[in-house]
């Protein structure tokens, strides 16, 4: 009987174990997995500054390549492009081991660039042939704030629609210092690189495409790496061929705006918004409508390119005598609606060009002004505003900002939006 | 023929209030009825100065050990016995009179001309009543102007808060020259600074609304700011000739020419400061354009293909600046 005991409680005892033993390796967390096997892959990049011999930037990257190729984001490492002379870029290993970086390619227009470490045979990931299916988990690795290195679980939502810019809609939350990392499947390929977020676990992705691409132009064609600035001019000229054509002009939608018949959303990649003011304590309402490209190339930290953006205003009032009114349709006119960010190491500062342009019975009073890039030579932004003269207590102004476009591309745009204002009765 | 002399009593303003012939020498000013000239000034002595003529034609004025004394006008410094000579003029304070004397050999000023600008106006000026309608007028043309600029709907606070900004300018701008006549001339004659204050101002605001006429009929912002620039400069030279005028008798030309060159100097200030501002690097753009009610017909526009065919002149501007290179800041290792 004893014997009988022994054996039976040794059975129980196996059976028991048994799903004890299944459980902690099959339940293990699938995050725990993926960042155990695969975060040897991911570096921190940082940018420092030479005079000081401080981080100017902190950024990640992954390894590509056994030679030492790692993808991560232009952005991480543009003030390495733009001013060599006074930055260098680093390799901060797991370990605390230190190793030069150097940039082969850029790709600016997708925000990507490939940089190149002294070391080899390191472990490295594959890159995805193909986009997951939407609901997909995917998992986000990165050095967010400089606090060590991270992992955060996600969905992958698709490419984004009506994009100026193909990126991938990821849902997690991305933070900063996390750019340039990988966002892998469980199977530890790439399916994009961490470039974005807007807040509330709403983040994008490089495409992989745009990964595979750079990394084969690295091998077939070298740049000079003396000359990035260049071959970032070249990108971003070609880019606006693409998307700034002037079929944008001619197939774009109207709008309404009193008598007036306005450029509207040009493209699917253009967002509008509208709004009215009546305020009691206002003697004149206002109507406003506006649109812009949802994204932008990035350039530096306080310039971007690839931004068109135009917004209306028409100004209505039954109370202020003709005098008062122009006075404040002057003042309306005077400033700018939009921003324009950049210094005066990039960007020139801005020459305007007034006039008074008659198209059919309508008079603009106009103003064309321009900056040009310093280091990109050959692309400007440009902002263009005009306003419909009125005898009538009531006025219309449009203003229009294309950046980081050719002058000529920049002028034949605004003739064709001029030429969008129509009035009917 | 023997010498002859006039005794003129300056009132503070230094205008004549008594002239008196003095023919016959030796002659006494003072206090008591004996004299030649009787001055009717408590600290004056009842005889006060004697004056005689000298071998060379020049007159004496001894002081005749009096209790006060007697000084030259700009001096503190009593005199004993002072010598004018032949053809000289000398103005003197005993008590609180100021006495100016010359001999018939003096010679005068040629007749100023009665055409200029700011004779009759000056004259006009001098009635404080006048001057006073006519700030009254300009403060109310200057309200009226600003009133035009609020975008909201007006409240009676926003038009005595703008009066009482207004009143304040005013007072300083005009306390000023007052303060200044008072030290010059003996008197504060503010009504009548205030009364060209007022019109300066109505003007300014005339130069004002001409220049933005300019901008909106021309497109020509920088025309409109040359026309804006030498206008303001001449219209505060001539404000400032005629506060000059009220407030000191030197000659017109130097007048006009102290008026002028104290003008240009404020307007080239501005102008510096202005240029240097404006070649700062900004990344503000302030369109510069003026909409009127009035004159549309008359605007001077161009055919969308002329305004964009011509941006060749604003793209070289540009490029020339970008040739320039990046402005980096050189950092000494």
């Amino acid at each position: 009987m004893k014997r009988v005991l022994c054996v039976t409680f040794f059975f129980l005892l196996v059976i028991a174990s048994r799903p004890v033993l299944s459980i902690s390796e099959e339940m293990l967390p699938e995050t725990e997995k993926v960042f155990g096997k695969y975060s040897d892959r991911v570096v921190k990049i940082q940018v420092v500054e030479k005079g000081s011999g401080a981080k100017a930037v902190i950024g990640s990257g992954f390894f590509v390549g056994s030679e030492g190729t790692i993808v991560t984001n232009y952005h991480v490492v543009s003030k390495l492009i733009l001013h060599p002379d006074r930055y260098r870029a680093e390799l901060v290993e797991p370990a605390g081991t230190v190793r030069a970086l150097s940039v082969k390619n850029v790709d600016v227009i997708n925000d990507l660039a490939l940089v190149k470490a002294e070391k080899s045979g390191a472990p490295f990931f594959a890159i995805a042939a193909r986009e997951p299916q939407q609901g997909t988990r995917l998992y986000s690795m990165g050095f967010p704030q400089d606090i060590g290195l991270s992992i955060v679980e996600g969905t992958y939502n698709g490419l984004m629609k009506h994009a100026l810019y193909r990126k991938t809609h990821f849902t997690a939350p991305i933070n900063p210092g996390m750019s340039g990392g990988p966002t892998i499947n469980a199977s530890g390929e790439v399916v994009g690189v961490n470039v974005s977020s807007r807040g509330q676990a709403i983040s994008f992705l490089v495409p992989t495409e745009a990964v595979a691409r750079l990394m084969k132009l690295a091998d077939t064609a070298k740049i000079d790496p003396q000359n990035f600035l260049e071959d970032i001019r070249s990108q971003i000229l070609a880019h606006q061929e693409v998307f700034f054509s002037d079929d944008l002009i001619r197939s774009g939608q109207t709008i309404r705006i009193g008598h007036y018949r306005l450029p509207g959303q040009l493209s699917p990649f253009f967002k509008c918004w509208g709004d009215s003011s009546h305020q009691e304590n206002s003697p004149y309402q206002s109507v406003d409508h506006r649109c812009s490209t949802d994204d932008y190339i990035y350039i530096s930290g306080e310039h971007s390119s690839g931004i068109m953006r135009f917004s209306h205003r028409s100004i209505t009032s039954d109370e202020m005598n003709p005098f008062r009114f122009n006075h404040l349709y002057s003042e309306s006119f005077k400033t700018s609606g939009h921003y324009m960010a950049g210094n005066e190491e990039e960007v020139t500062k801005f020459e305007c060009k007034s006039g008074a342009v008659k198209r059919g019975e309508i008079i603009f009073k106009t103003a064309f002004c321009a900056r040009g890039y310093r280091k990109l030579r050959g692309l400007y932004d440009v902002v263009f505003k005009a306003a419909v003269l009125s005898s009538e207590n009531s006025g219309l102004e449009t203003e229009l900002d294309i950046s980081g476009v050719s002058f000529e591309k920049a002028v034949s745009l605004t003739k064709g939006y001029l030429g969008m204002m129509t009035w009917e009765k | 023929m023997g010498k002859i002399a006039f005794v003129e009593l300056l009132d503070r303003r230094g205008h004549i209030r008594e002239r008196v012939k003095i023919d016959s020498f030796p002659a006494t000013v003072g206090r008591a009825y004996a004299n030649a000239v009787i001055v009717d000034d408590r600290f004056v002595d009842p005889e006060h100065l004697r004056l005689s003529v000298d071998g060379e034609g020049a007159i004496v004025v001894e002081d005749l050990n009096t209790l006060n004394g007697t000084r030259l006008r700009k001096s503190r410094q009593r005199i004993d016995r002072h010598r004018i000579p032949a053809g000289g003029e000398a103005v003197i304070r005993v008590g609180q009179t100021v006495l100016r004397l010359r001999g018939d050999d003096f010679a005068v000023r040629p007749a100023a001309s009665s055409g200029t600008l700011f004779e009759p106006f000056g004259r006009y000026m001098e009635n404080a009543a006048i001057a006073s309608v006519v700030f009254v007028i300009g403060f109310g043309i200057n309200i009226f102007t600003f009133a035009q600029a609020i975008d909201k709907k007006v409240i009676w606070s926003d038009l005595t808060g703008m009066s009482l900004v207004l009143l304040i300018v005013f007072a300083l701008w005009t306390g000023f020259w007052s303060f200044l006549n008072r030290l010059v001339a003996h008197s504060f004659r503010f009504m009548t600074h205030l009364g060209i204050s007022g019109i300066a101002s109505v003007v300014l605001l005339m130069l004002f609304t001409a220049k933005e006429y300019i901008e909106f009929l021309l497109s020509a912002p920088l025309g409109a700011q040359v026309f804006g620039f030498t206008g303001f400069t001449v219209i505060f030279s001539l404000l400032l000739y005629a506060h000059l005028s009220v407030m000191v008798e030197s000659s017109g030309r130097k007048r006009l020419l102290a008026s002028t060159l104290i003008s240009a100097g404020i307007v080239g200030i501005v102008l510096l400061t202005h240029y240097s501002y404006k070649k700062e690097f900004s990344n503000e753009l302030r369109f510069s354009s003026v909409m009127k009610p009035l004159g549309r017909k008359w605007v001077k526009t161009v055919s969308p293909n002329e305004f964009f065919g011509d941006l060749d002149k604003l793209k070289a501007r540009i490029d020339a600046m970008t040739q320039e290179g990046p402005k980096e800041k050189k950092i000494k290792k």
